[in-house]
């Protein structure tokens, strides 16, 4: 299956959003749906790195040296980012 | 003199009657447990009788008037306002408490899952059984909200004829249904009613088994998170992601069990083996 979003997209932090950390992840609060998500720790990664003007592509391979990994995992990234954006918590932004 | 008691951890409001029929209704709320750690302001308020109706003016200047019941309401409102300014931004778990040195066991169950028959077989058996209803998460700790256990006529016949018999001798006010419901002072078996912040060391899921073999399991941190995100907490008005994260460190320190009730006696037993 093709993947939803191109290596080169960007992504921000939806607005309205209260997120604070735990000991084995992180709590989003989404206010004006009064919705709460819980992501794990690799998700959290993820949804930090989005609001500091990181590509897909550039997500993954700090994923790759954080995590040591031998393959840059842009295809676990790309899903992540995916339930990220239909979870409402981040989306698309342009450079 | 007619006088009540309410209590919540850093407040007692001592509120005088004008007669014993409304006091016979009011002191439903009464509470006296020992709240330690905490300053405690003391307040007094007296209601009257004005026209056939009580008036009561409470320390945040709203004046209730009506029934003795209407105020009993309104007296129950005003305890859960205060505590939850007391413990701004914080959540609260609904479920009964059990504290021992450990620190405390948060007992939760749905409805009709024998939660209060249990603990109320626990307090009479001398545990530390200081809520019913609510533990309020404040950091790293609960505070168990303090309020007396309380006693649907419904229960009665589950438990021995003598704590029964002691539970009739409570104040009791009858629901929608008719039907007796009874403040019990955790103390009222001789136990003691102590409230104290600490850590929470267990967390036990009910399910109903009744009258049947009690058995106990541990349970995953995701089972006990969507039970208790489900119908089991009170979020503060502001700062709902902060009181999730600190309940989710709060259930990571913690050990959860799933627990089927049975036979009291042998429930109390398969509890202590958790938290002896």
């Amino acid at each position: 299956m093709a993947d939803k979003f191109k290596n080169t997209d960007m992504f921000t932090q939806v607005s309205g959003c209260e997120a604070v950390q735990t000991a084995d992840g992180m709590v989003v609060y989404q206010t004006d749906k009064e919705k709460v998500h819980y992501l794990n720790s690799t998700a959290a990664i993820v949804y930090e790195l989005c609001d500091r003007h990181q590509t897909i592509d550039g997500i993954a391979r700090f994923m790759q040296t954080m995590y040591e990994l031998p393959d840059v995992p842009t295809a676990e990234v790309h899903d992540c980012i995916a339930s990220l954006v239909d979870q409402g918590v981040i989306e698309t932004c342009s450079r | 003199m007619f006088e009540v008691e309410l209590r919540t951890v850093r407040q007692k409001l001592r509120i005088t009657l004008p007669d014993a029929s409304s006091h016979d209704e009011i002191r439903f709320i009464d509470a006296r447990p020992q709240v330690e750690g905490f300053d405690c302001e003391i307040s007094a308020i007296a209601a009257e009788r004005s026209s056939g109706f009580l008036e009561l003016r409470l320390p945040t200047g709203y004046l209730c008037e009506g029934t003795a019941g209407y105020l009993l309401g309104e007296l129950h409102r005003y305890h859960m306002e205060e505590t939850r300014r007391e413990f701004p931004g914080c959540a609260m778990l609904h479920g009964g408490t059990v504290t021992t040195d450990e620190g405390h066991t948060v007992v939760i169950g749905a409805k009709g899952a024998g939660k209060t028959t249990f603990l109320l077989h626990l307090a009479a058996a001398g545990w530390n059984v200081p809520a019913d209803e609510h533990i309020i998460i404040n950091g790293a700790e609960g505070v168990p909200r303090p309020r007396t256990l309380r006693v649907k006529e419904g229960s009665l016949p589950v438990l021995s004829s003598a704590i029964s018999d002691q539970i009739r001798s409570c104040p009791a006010i009858r629901d929608w249904a008719g039907l007796r419901v009874y403040a019990v002072p955790p103390d009222l078996f001789g136990g003691v009613w102590t409230i104290r912040s600490a850590r929470i060391a267990n967390v036990v899921f009910l399910d109903p088994n009744h009258g049947g073999r009690s058995d106990i399991r541990r349970m995953s941190l995701d089972e006990a998170f969507e039970i208790i995100f489900r119908d089991n907490v009170i979020l503060p008005e502001a700062g709902k992601a902060k009181a999730f994260a600190e309940l989710r460190n709060l259930l990571l320190g913690a050990k959860l069990w799933r627990f089927r009730n049975g036979d009291l006696d042998h429930a109390e037993r398969v509890f202590y083996s958790i938290i002896r």
